[in-house]
């Protein structure tokens, strides 16, 4: 392997992959920066196991020579010094030759670099993208999706298969379920939305939710469209010059949608802001996690009561008027935490709640679609 | 592959076993491989990993050991065979979590996954349930193998959901034939084989180049007592000690094993029991200057210093006594 390439294009390059590394890994080699050098540029690849990030460098673009290739090949770098080193090289050019079989040569201006280098054939082989299975996205979608869903995953690893987010396809319509089994956060995107091409046969993946969350921190404003391949053992979403790959979740997801009440009691309409603010300021007595409960009180009169006990610190009362109430007077406690995180993700100024008693799960959506869709579990009080 | 015939001839039944059920499509979905130190127990678990995941098995089953799967299960850059074993003294709670969030996952490259547990006994009791949960609704494609040389120690929750796989202790012959290949001299192969049956350990001791002037000392220590008793007290100064010396109590130790393995030579080839292994120096030395039970109230007693030196007795003190006991015997 022997290349010139622009220093500025390599350090964005490895910034891109490095993202994907993690030093603490019980596998060696996972430690380190592919490269693999082909006649058509140059390709990097990071990866933790969990998510791959693989970045392609084209010999040119836009008329501009990004590589100079003077032959192919491929190794791995340690991840850790070798971006150190090129972001601190002299020179615009980098020039990087294999020289033995463990030894390689990053060469720019007057400095020289001798580094051991690992042989790329002991480096996991990331999935044959297979064409069948891949449909498009807008990354403005794609971004909507993980915010609305991911924020309901576990966080703990006692029911793994709860980390991640449930995505299922029936040739209609495109669901994405987040639940810890005390809330629950679903999105549906219709197939004839304009912001989604898919044509691809049913499936039913779960992804895990912290890839989720680092794939949208590479989503920007570059990209417009994003293209989405599911593989047996991963699921890549393809961007411009970079592959972002994630391992899936096994195992059964709970069946979901029994969890959802089909007929309602009480519906209230309220105001996002004023509602949020309202939970939020009930919320301050009680901060701490396992205690973050308010209480809520409707009755006839359009009048809503919320309401925080804290034995120790005192407690708080607020009143708040409601748009619209129709159905039985209520009694309700839950997590004003998962309320205030339930009420973040919608869309829309007023949102519509509905119950079906006091010990069962609460409905919350927008009044002018039913995209999304978030259940929070009551909590009992006595 | 010569780790691969070797273990072949270490544990033939476990071998088989394994072969067997792999090519009927029986595996099991865990198992626990018992059996002494050094027995080929992990060697044996690597090996089966290479079975389960390499595509270019041979006839009989053995797996090629060249392709990458193959090797990159000995590199340990596998990205689907993960291995746990004793971070310091166990194996913790954090350590099974990173386990636990593996099983959840999809295999990186195939659907297939191995999990190799080592010395399983020493999982903290909160690790073992978390396995516990695991290991009890597997998912196709996934194996378990737990090693351990304490099976008693394991949970029997465990134990009993898994297919158990006992390890042979090593045959003292075959050590003797792998020592020899291995380019150490017939007479000090002999000795090692009558220390331990433990396959790294008797490779280590054998590639010790200080094993022969260890054993040339403990020697001379018979001789010595076999001329004058009573210079065995100062012998311990000038030789043993310069030797062994003062500080190392694992070296001691060791020194003590060497002349409990001559003596128990000596009392086998008194009461006629010696065979093939014996060792080579018992033609050349004098048998008479103990008697059985002399012989056996020694070896009690080597036993007795070795564990005070073990419990940080000052060392030189407890060996003075030691020559003075054997002068008085």
């Amino acid at each position: 392997m022997k290349i010139t390439i622009q220093r500025e294009i390599l350090v964005r390059s490895v910034q891109e992959v490095i993202k994907a590394i993690s030093f603490k890994t019980t596998i060696p080699i996972l430690t380190g920066i592919k490269f693999h050098v082909t006649e058509q540029g140059l390709t990097l690849t990071g990866s933790d196991a969990d998510i791959s990030i693989e970045s392609f460098v084209p010999k040119e673009a836009d008329g501009d020579e990004n590589i100079m290739i003077e032959q192919t090949g491929s190794c791995v770098f340690q991840a850790r010094y070798f971006y150190e080193i090129v972001k601190k090289l002299p020179d615009t050019q980098v020039q990087i030759t294999i020289s033995k079989q463990q030894n390689a040569t990053i060469q720019s201006g007057k400095t020289e670099f001798n580094l051991k280098i690992w042989d790329a054939e002991e480096y996991p082989r990331l999935p044959e993208i297979n064409e069948s299975c891949s449909f498009y996205l807008s990354v403005e979608l794609l971004k909507n999706i993980i915010r609305q869903t991911v924020y309901a995953v576990s966080t703990s690893e006692n029911r793994p298969i709860l980390t991640g987010v449930n995505w299922i396809f029936d040739k209609e319509t495109l669901v994405c379920v987040g639940t810890n089994s005390h809330r629950l956060a679903q999105k549906i995107v219709l197939q004839s939305d304009p912001n989604i091409q898919i044509e691809v046969n049913p499936f039913n993946i779960v992804i895990p939710g912290k890839s989720l969350n680092e794939l949208n921190k590479l989503l920007d404003g570059e990209n417009e469209q994003v293209k989405v391949v599911i593989t047996p053992q991963q699921i890549l979403f393809q961007l411009k010059n970079l592959l972002f790959f994630s391992r899936l979740l096994e195992g059964n997801y709970p069946d979901t949608k029994k969890l959802i009440p089909k007929e309602m009691k009480t519906k209230l309409i309220v105001d996002v802001k004023a509602f949020h603010r309202a939970i939020d300021r009930a919320s301050l007595l009680s901060k701490d996690e396992k205690s973050n409960i308010v209480k809520l009180e409707v009755n006839d009169s359009c009048t809503i009561f919320i309401s925080s006990n804290a034995p120790e610190i005192g407690k708080v009362e607020e009143e708040l008027s409601s748009e619209h109430f129709e159905g039985e007077e209520l009694k309700i406690s839950f997590s004003a935490k998962y309320m205030m995180d339930a009420l973040k993700v919608m869309d829309d100024e007023k949102v519509e709640i509905s119950f079906t008693g006091a010990m069962r799960p609460f409905l919350i959506k927008n009044i002018s679609n039913d995209e999304i869709l978030e259940l929070v579990l009551p909590v009992r009080t006595y | 592959m010569g780790k691969y015939e070797n273990l072949k001839e270490m544990q033939p039944y476990v071998i088989q076993l394994l072969t067997n059920s792999l090519r009927k499509n029986r595996l099991s979905h865990a198992y626990l491989f018992y059996g002494n130190k050094g027995t080929g127990k992990l060697d044996c678990a690597f090996l089966l990993a290479q079975m389960f995941l390499c595509g270019q098995k041979t006839n009989e089953g053995h797996p090629c050991g060249q392709c990458i799967n193959c090797t990159r299960i000995y590199s340990g850059n596998h990205p689907d065979v993960h291995v746990v074993m004793p971070d310091g003294t166990s194996i913790k709670t954090e350590q099974m979590q990173f386990l636990q969030k593996e099983y959840a996952y999809s295999g990186m490259e195939s659907d297939k996954k191995v999990f190799i547990i080592k010395d399983c006994d020493m999982m903290t009791v909160q690790a073992a349930n978390r396995m516990l949960k695991t290991i009890e609704e597997p998912l196709p494609g996934m194996l378990t193998i737990f090693t351990t040389n304490r099976k008693s120690a394991v949970l029997s929750t465990i134990q009993s959901r898994t297919q158990q796989v006992s390890f042979r202790e090593n045959s003292r012959h075959q050590l003797l034939n792998f020592l020899t290949t291995e380019g150490i001299s017939m007479h000090l192969a002999k000795v090692i084989v009558n220390m331990t049956t433990d396959l790294n350990e008797a490779l280590q001791f054998g590639q010790d180049p200080s094993f022969a002037d260890s054993y040339a000392v403990v020697l001379k220590l018979y001789e010595t007592l076999e001329t004058n008793k009573m210079m065995a007290f100062i012998w311990l100064h000038t030789e043993w000690l310069t030797h062994f010396g003062t500080k190392d109590r694992d070296k001691n130790i060791f020194g003590l094993s060497l002349f409990s393995v001559l003596l128990k030579s000596i009392l086998l080839k008194k009461l006629g029991y010696a065979d093939d292994l014996q060792i080579e120096e018992i033609a050349n030395i004098n048998l008479m200057i103990y008697r059985e039970t002399e012989l056996f109230a020694i070896l009690d007693e080597i036993q007795l210093v070795q564990n005070k030196i073990r419990q940080n007795f000052n060392i030189q003190i407890t060996l003075e006594r030691f020559m003075l006991y054997l002068q008085e015997v």
